[in-house]
């Protein structure tokens, strides 16, 4: 743990070991956070949070710059342990982290050029104006599946704009949040930034629930995060939570054939298909999907699976054991209502340890199968047939999620229709899952109402304060007494 | 017979000399307003009562202001027919295009009214021991020198930003074309506006227009035109250091490829140099079509051109004459120099022959027109198409970009994603993708390159007429 600037077990003995998914071995261990943990760390961040606020925004955004550089200096190992807890391949890795350090640096300027606004008087004697104030101490509640990114995208902008953070990381990938904290977070002033490891019961709710703790800032999934709302509901805190999604990808009637096909593997397996705005349900137009199923199946036939830190390897082991029972689960319930699987879907027999899973291509799906409305997590591509765009657009809106949603096509009438029509926080046409610093990132309905990334990312961290000042002095006409007034 | 004034103070008055000039109904060649020609007294006296204006009217709280120009809207589209009929009179447009301009004009004033209380400064936080603030504060007197092409349309987009952010205002409209602002100026007086806010100083560019732009008190001048006198309007705020905001000429492409929908680029063609009888700064006066099309596209376009209906303003035909005599032969000088350069004149290039009277000209085409050519690079100003042929996407690109001009671009294709390359690659300051003169009030509009500089339209034109005020307060 982490906490006012030292590195500490907590006061606890017990330990929570981490596994690589791809082997099955454990690879460290971490302290077993307890409620007195979050406690100390709380307490650090709200000492130090007023004279962080207050520090100008250069300074703020140097210790931001040199956050950026400490991880860029040391990507090579940052990316080597990453794998080997989360799973994916190196290169994805190597994405991840380069976001991680570029996120620092994004935000270290975007607070520094930060500002309110000057409001036009109601009356000449007036002045109005706005600031943005930080909240205070934030609680930043990161997932397994991008633990360094997902941090990034909260902790850069709470920073920027003057808050202060706990952070409690996944138990499943708690190491390269500490170690970051090691090579990155020691130069700021002590509880500026606070590490807290350990399971939800013990440190994620104590945070949720703390008084001194302002605001919430978590990603992962939709029951956890309706937990996390219940639990904060009482105190009025803010909430900042991008929850799940199950991402619809329509290809368009014009869509060229390899680049849809490859476009939505990379959509649909990235990260073993263990990512928010992993592509879970795919609408295809109906003349061309046969010959789209098959042309899918094959590409995805010849993806090889494998451990992360082989170059060869396309798409990793699932994080856990009880993850894969779930796409499997999913993809049982399709089978029993009449689903299709073309290829995958189950445990490769070449590989013995590991959490890994065959991706699958499945046909003949609908609405009913929990395949097409839950959230999967995982590598199944399930496609459907549309005859014309309306439907490919009621069927891509007939979700309770609006995290993403991606098209294929080059027909701006099309293009038009689907980015005003389809609920969902992020559109991509012909290159889905590409994000970009300046733009917000976040989702509709159920999905969360928050955004990370660009201007708005930046203005989820902070709360306007009006001011209104009368520079004129005197009485003004609109005060009491209302009515005329009998001298003395 | 109209004989108009100048407004100065709210109320009307003479050129100080007494001297007018006439102005021509070019459908007609009847004189129908006299108008003052104002030169250096007339023009101090309208600036100094604007400038007397000036504070009362920027400390007005800005919803007052807006309130103001939201009445003269409403009025302006209640009163559309009768504005719309002077105008067709005064400008040659068909009357129906002139009560769409009006219309728009109506828009324009709505448009800035929303918006003088929505135009924000920034509270810059410099850490503990400071306070500072930006304040966006008007300029000051702003002069408004506008064209005869869109006479009250032009009004509304530049005086109206001016006003709704607390400037106050001299405009001189072209002297072809008096009337309608001369109509404006009335119906300000009796909605209220306060005197001196709004000031008209009417007659000749090089005396009245000359005494404005060289004028030492006032604080901006927008100007709408051609490069020529552009060129002079700066040398004139250069004197007294003032920012100008110059809508200069265009020698725009409209660039058509084989795959376009080739009925629609066929009348958009035709709307773009046809359109106000070729009278528009963002006139699509090059036809830059792919050469396996060109033979077939100039059939089709002389076709329809052929069937364009030519006649006075108020009998509504779909192109009316030029503005004035002045401008029917410097369109004519350039007929000449098409020939003289080898062109060929394949549509048009004489006056119908069924107009006895009026500065008519017919839809005229040239092909075999080379780059470099004058009437492939001068704007003419006319109902002139020049047609250049491409072979590659590439060589689209160097004719559209190869004037000193930059002011629009059309694109006609049905791959969005061409298009969009071209549209990065085109240096102007408005691209339209399958439809030419696509946009609205809302939309930022200027050039790039000899087309001008400072954008009018949208919010961005609130930053011509604005300047910032940075207030820095340390706290001990």
């Amino acid at each position: 743990m982490f906490i006012n600037g030292k590195f500490t077990e907590g006061q606890t003995t017990k330990r929570i070991s981490v596994i690589n998914p791809a082997t099955e071995e454990e690879i460290g261990d971490v302290a077993k956070g307890t409620p007195e943990d979050i406690y100390s760390a709380v307490e650090a961040a709200r000492e130090a949070q007023p004279a962080w606020q207050r520090i100008p925004g250069w300074e703020k955004a140097t210790f931001l710059h040199t956050i950026a550089e400490n991880i860029r200096d040391n990507l090579e190992e940052l990316v080597h342990l990453l794998t080997l807890e989360e799973g994916k391949p190196v290169v994805e890795n190597e994405e991840e982290l380069d976001w991680v350090f570029n996120t620092f640096h994004y935000y270290a300027e975007l607070g520094r050029h930060d500002r309110g606004r000057v409001l036009p008087p109601g009356d000449p004697d007036q002045f109005n104006f706005v600031i943005k104030d930080p909240y205070g101490v934030v609680g930043c509640i990161t997932p397994w599946n991008y633990p360094l990114l997902l941090m990034a995208w909260k902790v850069a902008p709470a920073l920027a704009t003057g808050n202060t953070v706990v952070i409690k990381p996944s138990e499943f990938t708690p190491l390269t949040t500490l170690k970051v904290a090691e090579l990155a977070f020691q130069h700021l002033p002590p509880g500026v930034v606070n590490v807290v490891t350990g399971y939800g019961a013990d440190t994620g709710e104590v945070l949720v629930r703390h008084p001194d703790v302002q605001m919430i800032a978590f990603t992962g999934s939709l029951t956890t995060g309706q937990r996390i709302a219940s639990l904060a509901a009482p105190q009025m805190k803010k909430l900042h939570l991008e929850l799940g999604g199950k991402d619809p990808m329509v290809i368009g009637p014009d869509a060229e054939m390899e680049p849809a096909v490859r476009g939505l593997a990379y959509a649909a397996l990235l990260n073993a298909g263990q990512v928010c705005t992993s592509t879970e349900r795919v609408y295809v137009h109906e003349p061309m999907y046969a010959q789209f199923a098959e042309e899918l199946t094959d590409f995805v036939s010849s993806l090889k699976l494998g451990n992360g830190l082989d170059e060869n390897t396309d798409i990793g082991p699932m994080l856990r054991n009880h993850f894969r029972e779930k796409v499997e689960g999913h993809i049982s319930d399709a089978l029993a209502r009449g689903a299709r699987m073309l290829v995958g879907g189950k445990p490769p027999e070449s590989i013995e340890k590991g959490f890994f899973l065959e991706p699958a291509v499945l046909v003949d799906v609908n609405h009913d199968m929990r395949i097409m409305r839950d959230e999967t997590f995982g590598p199944a591509i399930p496609l459907m047939p549309y005859s014309d765009f309306d439907e490919a657009i009621r069927l891509a809106n007939d979700s309770p999620y609006g995290l993403g949603a991606s098209l294929m096509s080059h027909d701006p009438k099309l293009i038009k229709r689907f980015y005003e029509e389809v609920q969902a926080g992020t559109i991509w046409i012909n290159d889905p899952l590409t994000d970009n610093y300046a733009g917000p990132f976040g989702g509709m309905k159920m999905s969360g109402g928050a955004r990370e990334l660009g201007q708005e990312g930046l203005d989820e961290f902070t709360q306007p304060k009006h001011v209104h000042w009368d520079v004129a002095g005197g009485l003004k006409d609109y005060w009491y007494p209302y009515g005329p007034r009998e001298e003395g | 017979m109209l004989n108009l004034q100048n407004l100065i103070d709210n109320e009307w008055h003479p050129a100080a000399s007494g001297e007018v000039i006439e102005s021509v109904d070019p459908s007609t060649e009847d004189v129908i307003a006299h108008a003052p020609r104002s030169r250096d007294p007339d023009v101090d006296w309208a600036v100094s009562s604007a400038r007397s204006a000036f504070p009362a009217w920027s400390d007005r709280k800005p919803k007052e202001r807006a309130r103001l120009l939201f009445d003269l809207g409403r009025e302006l589209e209640r009163r559309a027919d009768e504005f719309a009929r002077w105008e067709a009179m005064d400008s040659g447009k068909p009357i129906s295009r002139a009560r769409g301009e009006v219309l728009s004009t109506a828009r324009y004033f709505e448009f800035y009214a929303g918006a003088a209380d929505k135009f924000y400064g920034e509270s810059i936080p410099l850490g503990r021991d400071y306070m500072d603030f930006t304040l966006r504060e008007p300029l000051g007197v702003t002069a408004h020198i506008v064209p005869w092409n869109f006479p009250l349309n032009m009004i509304g987009r530049s005086v109206a930003p001016a006003l709704a952010m607390g400037n106050t205002a001299v405009l001189k409209p072209a002297e072809q074309t008096p009337i309608t602002a001369h109509m404006l100026g009335h119906l300000m007086v009796e909605l209220g506006f306060p005197p001196g806010v709004f000031n008209i100083v009417q007659g000749l560019g090089e005396e009245a227009g000359a005494a404005l732009t060289n004028h030492p008190d006032i604080d901006s001048i927008t100007f709408t035109g051609s490069v020529e006198t552009g060129r002079l309007v700066m040398q004139a705020a250069s004197r007294h250091i003032k920012p100008v905001v110059l809508e200069l000429g265009g020698k725009s492409p409209n660039i058509v490829f084989a795959d376009a929908d080739i009925d629609l680029a066929v009348a958009e063609a035709a709307k773009a140099i046809y359109g106000n009888t070729g009278q528009v700064c963002s006139a699509g006066s090059r036809l830059v079509v792919e050469a396996a099309i060109q033979e077939e596209f100039v059939e089709r376009l002389a076709k329809h051109a052929a069937r364009i209906t030519i006649g006075p303003a108020l009998e509504d035909p779909q192109m009316g004459p030029l503005v004035s005599r002045e401008q029917y032969d410097r369109v004519c000088t350039y007929l000449e120099v098409g020939r003289g350069e080898g062109a060929a004149l394949v549509a048009g290039g004489d006056r119908p022959a069924e107009l006895g009277r009026g500065f008519f000209l017919r839809p005229t085409i040239f092909t075999q027109v080379e780059p470099q050519m004058r009437i492939a690079q001068e704007e003419i100003f006319g109902p002139v198409l020049a047609v250049l042929p491409f072979d590659s996407e590439e060589q689209a690109l160097e004719i559209a970009n190869g004037v000193r001009f930059g002011l629009v671009a059309g694109i006609f294709t049905r791959d969005i994603n061409r298009a969009m390359r071209l549209a990065r690659g085109i240096k102007a300051g408005q691209i339209f993708i399958n439809e030419y003169f696509a946009g609205g009030e809302e939309t930022p509009f200027g050039g790039y390159k000899q087309s001008g500089f400072g954008r009018e339209k949208g919010i961005h034109a609130l930053f011509n007429y604005t300047q910032v005020k940075n207030v820095a307060i340390r706290i001990h």
